[in-house]
């Protein structure tokens, strides 16, 4: 019964019967334009326009020789090209056919040797032709050639690397990831130079055709992973990735548990330090969150910072997280234990105070926390969707008419107010937003456990979320890796963070292929200024 | 039903079974802070709780006022045959449940404490909520008419009564600390027998001053004209009163059982002519070593007291910047503590009670010969002879080499 259970309650997504499916979804072009290009640069315009054509943002230019014959044809979507490239790209090749350059014969290692751009591909399909046209690429069509050249000189309206909004540090890199994949691929070129570095792309989704990019450096990565994520990626078969919110939720492990299996960043910098750590990041064109994979539990707890900081502030504002991060799951639900159930366990001054407080409430401690949760919430929620204008209106809201008046008008005791900011506040110092959420959902359930059977019930509400915990993998890796199983070697970047010379290896298990960091006999000057000193009384 | 919905089932059950159902609210209780226990003339009992206002004492919240309108705590009492009853009586008395896990102290009236504890003991153990770490306090009439006053400037006068109890024991030691847990094991031990301290209403005051103590009144004086004293130890032998000693007495057995943590001792000058001069030390450590001799006819108890101390306090004109003066001053310390001790030891024998529990301490000792011992313990025990040593230290003479108003 229990195995049922167990299989019922943990069971995976079956993976393969997507695999396996040979059936694309929404991918009915895919083969009517798997045809060869025409010959005729007459032809394959028509093509262009009956597939692409009839949108305003399409444009084809044609151009005619000394006697008014066509022979190039220069086709785009206005809003993808950079207009300067594009302006001395047109005036080149005019200036070629009034000059005659351009004759029948050598207009393709012509458009080679002389066209001012740097990337220049030979398209040989119809399929290839549209696909380039889509992704932002100038095609030219020659006269009586087969072949067509796309020119990539994407462009258009793109946002500035800016300072990442979600996860701001104080020391660090203040870039953060664009929508722009090729940008993000470039922020992380210019961290690792490296030719380990490695990015498998590939294209998912049938309508959106979104580039999904898988990074990792070879020689550090375990290959099993980078396999695994790319079948996994490979199995994905739908229509649409617009964030990589969507390959999160298809690829990632441990269904049934709210912690999530897979980390997501804005900061380049956060993204090399995993890399460098064995992790594998995942790219996904159109969104500036990062994927980073297999993660453990106290990767949620740590900040980029940490590693940036002193060793000593970043060990203790990790152990101060890790405290936040029990409150803001269990305050509520102690509370709520304590003062219905326990009371003996309270100091009697406190119960009092506590009792003085709730002499004119009108609802039961459990109610009141619900509540008093989910006005928190809503005043969240409405923070982060309404307009930047009407902020001041929400605090006053929430600090004013909810914390003041709610206490005097006695609808809820000020220990609960008091409980419930903490609790909030403590939710906020988690680093990660999915974790966070992951600790405001679970926090619920805890406080209605609380509420009906006391610390028993918080108890009986623990030891699941435990199990489970222990229980989820991330790709191969175990979700409460360090501890359990426990290693050892981890556990100078866990709850402290050791100075950087201390750390000589890379944590096991996910960097396992090339342990060691730094060379062994890195160390401190300061223990080599103890070896070394000058004696001043000498 | 499928498995799973057995599991679920199982689930629940564990839940409903196991899971606390004693669910109550802060402000359905009367939390209590102490409990008295009389005897009446009638025979039967009557429990008094001194319940605590929570509103009167918690100030600024729920936009009430508070503080001094109302007095911080309320009390009532319950007639009943059984402790048990009396609670549950208690709720045709009171709004809401009495809540006795916060109770800090008991006290017992004289005639309850002359009939016995044992009901008391067995109400503590038995019940779940009820907590064996309650402070004892006996008082010499009724307990119900001592939780009425007031205990200024506290405003919550159980809570103030074990706090006082804890910081007497701590600091003067003169008064032990008796939990109703100490008391269970001394009604186990050997000697049967234990001190618990007297409350009394201490100070020269006529009936309206008695009144006055039961009311705000009181708090609004300087100096209340009656005052809640911790004055005399009354000494239990099975569970029962048997009869009271005075401070010093107290202090006396409070050596003898190895209570002494804290305390303070006055000792004349000596070979000081003329007026009784005092100087006082501050006893930072003190150690008693108890060691039962067996002689041939009776037991001698081999009392070694050491003590440490700070000389806080002199009007002796001798210089203290010599050794011989302080062994002067050490010598007459030693006097006063076995003076003490004697009479404390004097009249636990005119008792004839056991307070110290050296019945234990010689059961352990001479285990073999215990059990003859036993039979006639009372008597055995008033044969008892003290020899006490008392090895006094004034650690800290001070900076202060001479009395400012010595001539020499």
């Amino acid at each position: 019964m229990v195995d049922k259970l167990k299989k019922w309650l943990f069971k995976q997504p079956s993976r393969s019967k997507n695999g396996t499916s040979s059936e694309p979804v929404n991918d009915k072009k895919s083969t009517e334009l798997s045809k060869e290009l025409s010959g005729t640069l007459k032809d394959n315009v028509t093509l262009l326009k009956q597939e692409i054509g009839h949108s305003t943002d399409f444009i084809l230019r044609c151009l005619n020789d000394k006697q008014g014959n066509p022979v190039l044809a220069v086709g785009f979507l206005q809003g993808l090209i950079d207009q300067q490239i594009l302006t001395t790209l047109l005036e080149e090749l005019t200036a070629g056919i009034r000059n005659g350059d351009l004759s029948d014969r050598n207009v393709e290692s012509w458009l080679m040797d002389r066209i001012p751009i740097g990337g220049i591909t030979c398209l040989k399909n119809e399929k290839a032709l549209i696909h380039a046209v889509l992704y932002g690429q100038v095609v030219l069509l020659v006269e009586g050639s087969t072949k067509a050249f796309a020119a990539s000189m994407s462009g258009g309206a793109k946002r500035a690397v800016e300072e990442p909004t979600s996860q701001t540090v104080i020391r660090g890199p203040k870039e953060g990831f664009t929508e722009d994949i090729s940008t993000n691929i470039a922020l992380l070129r210019r961290r690792i130079k490296s030719t380990e570095l490695h990015f498998d792309s590939r294209i998912i989704g049938s309508y959106t055709q979104t580039k999904v990019s898988v990074a990792y450096i070879r020689g550090i990565a375990d290959p099993e992973v980078v396999k695994e994520i790319s079948r996994r990626l490979d199995s994905i078969n739908t229509d649409s990735i617009l964030e990589s919110g969507y390959i999160e939720e298809f690829i990632q492990d441990g269904v049934w548990t709210p912690f999530p299996t897979i980390y997501n960043t804005e900061r380049p910098d956060t993204v090399a330090g995993s890399l460098l750590e064995g992790l594998v990041a995942i790219l996904v064109d159109g969104t500036p969150f990062v994927l980073i994979a297999p993660v453990t539990f106290f990767r949620f707890i740590a900040s980029s910072e940490d590693y940036y900081q002193r060793y000593d502030l970043a060990s203790f504002l990790r152990i101060v997280r890790m405290a936040s991060f029990f409150l803001a799951l269990l305050l509520p639900s102690f509370f709520i234990a304590t003062t219905t159930f326990h009371q003996e366990m309270l100091p009697t001054t406190m119960l009092i105070t506590l009792a003085a407080q709730r002499e004119n409430t009108p609802l039961p401690a459990l109610l009141e926390a619900m509540l008093m949760e989910l006005t928190f919430e809503v005043i969240r929620e409405a923070g982060v969707r309404m307009p930047r204008a009407v902020g001041p209106a929400i605090s006053i809201v929430g600090a004013l008419v909810l914390g003041q008046a709610a206490v005097q008008a006695g609808l809820v005791s000020a220990a609960m107010v008091i409980v419930v900011s903490f609790t909030a506040i403590c939710n906020f110092v988690l680093p990660a937003i999915n974790m966070a959420g992951a600790v405001r959902l679970l926090r619920f359930g805890l406080m209605l456990l609380a509420g009906l059977f006391g610390l028993y019930g918080v108890l009986a509400g623990l030891v699941p979320i435990l199990v489970r915990l222990v229980s989820v993998n991330s790709f191969g890796v175990p979700y409460m890796m360090p501890l359990a199983p426990f290693y050892t070697s981890n556990m100078k970047d866990l709850f402290v963070r050791v100075p950087w010379w201390k750390m000589k290896k890379r944590p096991k298990m996910i960097g396992d292929v090339n342990p060691v960091r730094q060379a062994t006999e890195q160390e401190s000057f300061a223990e080599q200024a103890g070896e070394h000193s000058r004696d001043p009384m000498a | 039903m499928s498995q799973l919905g057995r599991f679920i089932l199982a689930l629940v059950i564990l839940f409903i079974l196991a899971g606390c159902w004693n669910r109550v609210e802060l402000n359905e209780l009367w939390v209590t802070a102490a409990t008295g226990v009389d005897m009446m003339d009638d025979g039967q009992w009557m429990m008094s709780y001194q319940i605590i206002i929570p509103s009167a004492l918690a100030s600024g919240t729920g936009g009430g006022t508070g503080g001094s309108s109302q007095p911080a705590s309320h009390v009532f009492s319950v007639k009943s045959k059984t402790y048990n009853q009396a609670l549950s009586y208690s709720n045709l008395k009171t709004s809401r449940q009495i809540y006795i896990a916060h109770n800090r102290v008991v006290f017992i009236g004289k005639r309850a404490a002359e009939k016995g504890m044992d009901r008391l003991i067995d109400f503590y153990l038995r019940n779940t909520e009820a907590r064996e770490m309650v402070t004892m306090i006996v008082t010499d009439g009724l307990a119900s008419d001592l939780l009425k006053k007031l205990l200024p400037p506290e405003k919550l006068q159980g809570v103030a009564m074990a706090e006082l109890v804890d910081k007497e024991s701590d600091i003067l030691s003169v008064f032990p600390k008796v939990r109703v847990y100490d008391f269970v094991l001394s009604m186990n031990s050997d000697s049967k027998s234990i001190g618990v301290p007297v409350a009394e209403l201490t100070g020269e005051g006529d009936y309206q001053d008695v009144k006055e103590a039961e009311s705000l009144d009181v708090f609004k004086k300087t100096s209340a004209p009656l005052k809640l004293a911790l004055t005399k130890l009354a000494v239990f032998q099975k569970g029962k009163l048997k009869g009271f000693l005075n401070k010093e007495e107290s202090l006396g057995v409070s050596y003898l059982s190895q209570k002494i943590n804290n305390s303070e001792i006055s000792f004349p000058c000596s070979k000081q002519p003329g007026r009784e001069m005092y100087s006082s030390i501050l006893v930072n450590s003190a150690n008693v070593k108890l060691t039962p001799r067996k002689t041939s006819s009776h037991y001698t108890m081999q009392v070694g007291v050491k003590i440490n101390g700070t000389l806080n306090e002199t009007t002796c004109t001798k210089d203290i910047s010599k050794t011989k003066t302080i062994h002067d001053l050490e010598e007459e310390i030693a006097k006063e503590v076995t003076s003490t001790i004697n009479k404390g030891w004097a009249k636990l024998q005119e008792l004839g009670v056991d307070a110290t529990g050296f019945a234990d301490r010689i059961h352990r000792r001479f285990p073999r010969e215990w059990g003859t011992v036993k039979k006639d313990w009372d008597q055995e025990f008033k044969k008892i002879e003290l020899d006490i040593r008392v090895d006094a230290r004034i650690q800290r003479p001070g900076l202060l080499q001479k009395h400012i108003g010595s001539q020499t």
